[in-house]
């Protein structure tokens, strides 16, 4: 199968992105990252077809990742979510700060009375979508340049600022969207399929026209997604990776680990995939396999040792049942 | 005489409002609305990306990114039943709970009537048997098997034979909305409640702490009683369907399954940390699912549900859990004597979120 150049974005002709050191502007390390060629062209076609991408699979198979790599690869800014049962529409959108208010009233009525800001939007705490939609007027709490807020908000994600004269470019992650209650993926429709939101004082927030967004919505599909939101968003599905896959991923992320004992660890993976299954337990992922790598290489054991039992049960088998009830069984 | 024409005078409101509406001003300065993705947008994606660059498998990827050309998610759908219901298909492993009555005469209940014996004839007719001794084929060296047996004849592979579709109980496009209702409770959310807030200030009193809305939420997941009696074995496969459902909706963390045969309270679930059957018992504050027709095998109920069912009733009132009872028969075959406690529902594919909210606001008003 030939290699997919994708369009909109370059890769070496491995699909590796080698990784960003941090530097005096980006305080931030991005780890490399092995696109599948699945990947390649879902993340693609979202940038051709300016939709979400709903990326779906099991627990440490790099999708959240995918975001942050996306954000470096295209050297756009990041923000993200981590989605919740407790997360609310309008933590993503527009809240207002009502204890600060609060807070202000009281001082203002004892003595301070300039302390009580009379402009309603002062209180407003942009989300990460204002932050996508027009960074300015977030960081103005959408007030006029002539008349900005007392106190500014402050970009909460890794800036990476446009070039001069060019729109801002955003890539938005929205993490673990099935922890969320039934309601919030029908109150993200808005944002994604209009790009515009209401604000509290009843306006309405429209994205820069110019301005890029990639968002990227991560599940592990422990809760099924309402289906109208499902068939507005471009899907992929990240699958666990073959012993190939992982064996390359350990040379690009644990390069110090010798090639014998990663191709030792990757065996035990597949094999415990299988065992597992078999049982309903939840196998082991990517990440939980470079944790073992790394394991057996800083401790100088091999998958023979009689360590790595241990190991095996910490990295990789995770029993949920306490020591006691596993003697009390046996 | 010709009428006068009416003075305009100057642009008024009424003029602008005409104008706009002329100019179609609806369509401007709000942003597009652009909905579920459609085939237009998969043109407009293969245009973009170039397709004609590339191959046939790249195009496909494309089209399966966008939902088109995806497989039949039926077809990969599992017919195992969750781990957690204990599998009613292997019948042969089980034992009745309860003796073995009569099936109910299909139709209606009338009582039955025994047939009138045949009159035999009062004289006996004289026969003799003769023994038939059929001819030896004529199966020679050079003997050709039928034609039929080659000809329009075709095997049936039992292995790719697709099981028929089945309408379930609770569809696949009703079934999170309706679950969701059914089982969401309240929680204390984090937005203030500003009309509470205000009553109390207006009235001069402090509240206590900070009034906040309530939120509806899924977090203590549910309980799901599933009665695998002989009575529903018309809905077993839909008994297996609802616990799918019900771990897609609150996810497999959330959903503990109990089957029973008999007296809800006796329920019981596999536990295979424990190698051992675990009995139900009520979660304080756990909704609670059941799904059961009472055992009434099809027959309206006139002595209402009974002991087992009041006492489940009464053991997860004391719990505080909220009951749900999904019954496959109509309301005129419902018990009238479970009280307001439990929430019966009609388990059927008309039912819909909206009801159950409707008849949820209902019972409150009338527990009022």
């Amino acid at each position: 199968m030939s290699r997919y150049s994708p369009r909109h974005f370059q890769l070496p002709d491995d699909d590796c992105f080698p990784g960003e050191e941090a530097s005096a502007g980006n305080p931030s390390t991005v780890a490399p990252y092995i696109f599948s060629r699945t990947a390649l062209i879902a993340v693609d076609v979202a940038l051709a077809t300016e939709r979400p991408l709903l990326v779906a699979g099991p627990p440490g198979c790099g999708k959240s990742r995918l975001a942050e790599t996306m954000a470096a690869v295209l050297k756009w800014s990041f923000v993200r979510q981590t989605i919740t049962s407790r997360t609310r529409g309008e933590q993503l959108t527009v809240e207002v700060d009502h204890l600060r208010r609060l807070n202000d009233a009281h001082r203002a009525a004892r003595a301070d009375a300039h302390v009580l800001l009379k402009r309603d939007r002062e209180y407003y705490n942009p989300g990460i979508f204002w932050w996508a939609f027009n960074p300015r007027s977030a960081e103005l709490r959408g007030l006029p340049e002539f008349q900005p807020p007392r106190n500014k908000a402050r970009f909460p994600g890794l800036a990476r600022p446009a070039a001069a004269g060019e729109p801002p470019a955003t890539v938005v992650l929205i993490d673990e969207i099935d922890k969320a209650e039934p309601d919030l993926p029908n109150d993200l429709l808005e944002p994604l399929d209009r790009r515009s939101f209401g604000l509290p004082d009843n306006t309405t927030l429209t994205a820069d026209p110019l301005a890029k967004l990639l968002t990227i919505i991560t599940t592990n599909g422990e809760r099924e997604l309402p289906q109208a939101f499902i068939r507005r968003c471009v899907t992929l599905r990240l699958e666990e990776p073959t012993r190939d896959v992982l064996i390359a991923i350990a040379a690009v992320r644990a390069r110090e680990a010798e090639p014998a004992l990663v191709a030792a660890v990757a065996d035990k993976i597949l094999a415990l995939r299988d065992e597992l299954k078999d049982s309903g337990r939840r196998p082991p992922g990517t990440s939980e396999f470079l944790d073992a790598v790394l394991t057996c290489h800083w401790l100088a054991i091999g998958v023979d040792s009689e360590v790595w039992q241990e190991v095996e049960q910490a990295t990789l088998r995770k029993p949920m049942l306490r020591e006691d009830e596993r003697s009390e069984r046996a | 005489m010709s009428v006068p024409s009416e003075r305009r005078g100057e642009i008024g409101l009424a003029e602008l409002v005409a104008a706009l509406r002329r100019l179609r001003c609806d369509q401007f300065g709000e942003a597009e609305r652009r909905g579920e993705i459609g085939l237009a947008e998969l043109v407009a994606a293969l245009r973009h990306l170039r397709c004609d660059q590339f191959g046939e498998a790249e195009r496909r990827a494309i089209a399966e990114a966008l939902g088109f050309g995806a497989a039949d998610p039926r077809a990969a759908q599992t017919l195992t039943p969750t781990p957690t219901v204990y599998d009613h298909s292997q019948t042969q492993a089980q034992t009745r709970s309860t003796p073995i009555a009569p099936p109910p005469a299909p139709g209606w209940a009338v009582p039955r009537v025994a047939p009138t014996p045949e009159a035999l004839p009062a004289d006996m007719l004289a026969c003799e048997l003769v023994e038939l001794v059929a001819d030896p084929p004529d199966a020679g060296d050079d003997a050709q098997p039928p034609t039929w047996l080659s000809a329009g004849y075709r095997r049936i592979d039992p292995q790719t034979r697709a099981a028929p579709l089945r309408h379930a109980l609770l569809p696949a496009r009703t079934a999170r909305g309706v679950l969701t209702a059914a089982l969401a409770t309240q929680r204390t959310g984090d937005e203030i409640d500003h009309e509470e807030l205000v009553r109390c200030l207006v009235a001069r009193r402090l509240p206590p702490r900070l009034p906040r809305v309530l939120a509806p939420t899924l977090t203590h997941g549910c309980q799901l009683l599933l009665d695998f009696s002989d009575s529903m074995l018309p809905w077993w496969e839909d008994l297996r369907q609802l616990a799918r459902q019900a771990i897609a909706a609150l996810g497999a963390a959330g959903v503990t399954s109990f089957h029973f045969s008999g007296a809800p309270a006796a329920a019981r679930r596999w536990s295979a940390e424990r190698e051992d059957f675990a009995s139900w018992r009520p979660q304080a504050g756990q909704p609670v699912l059941v799904a059961t027709d009472f055992g009434i095998w099809g027959e309206p109920l006139h002595d209402g549900a009974g002991a087992d069912w009041q006492d489940f009733v009464r053991r997860c009132a004391a719990a505080d859990s909220p009951l749900l009872i999904l019954v496959p028969w109509p309301p005129r075959y419902w018990p009238a004597d479970l009280g307001l406690f439990p929430q019966l529902v009609h388990w059927n594919p008309a039912t819909t979120a909206a009801m159950l909210r409707r008849q949820r606001g209902l019972a409150h008003r009338v527990a009022r």
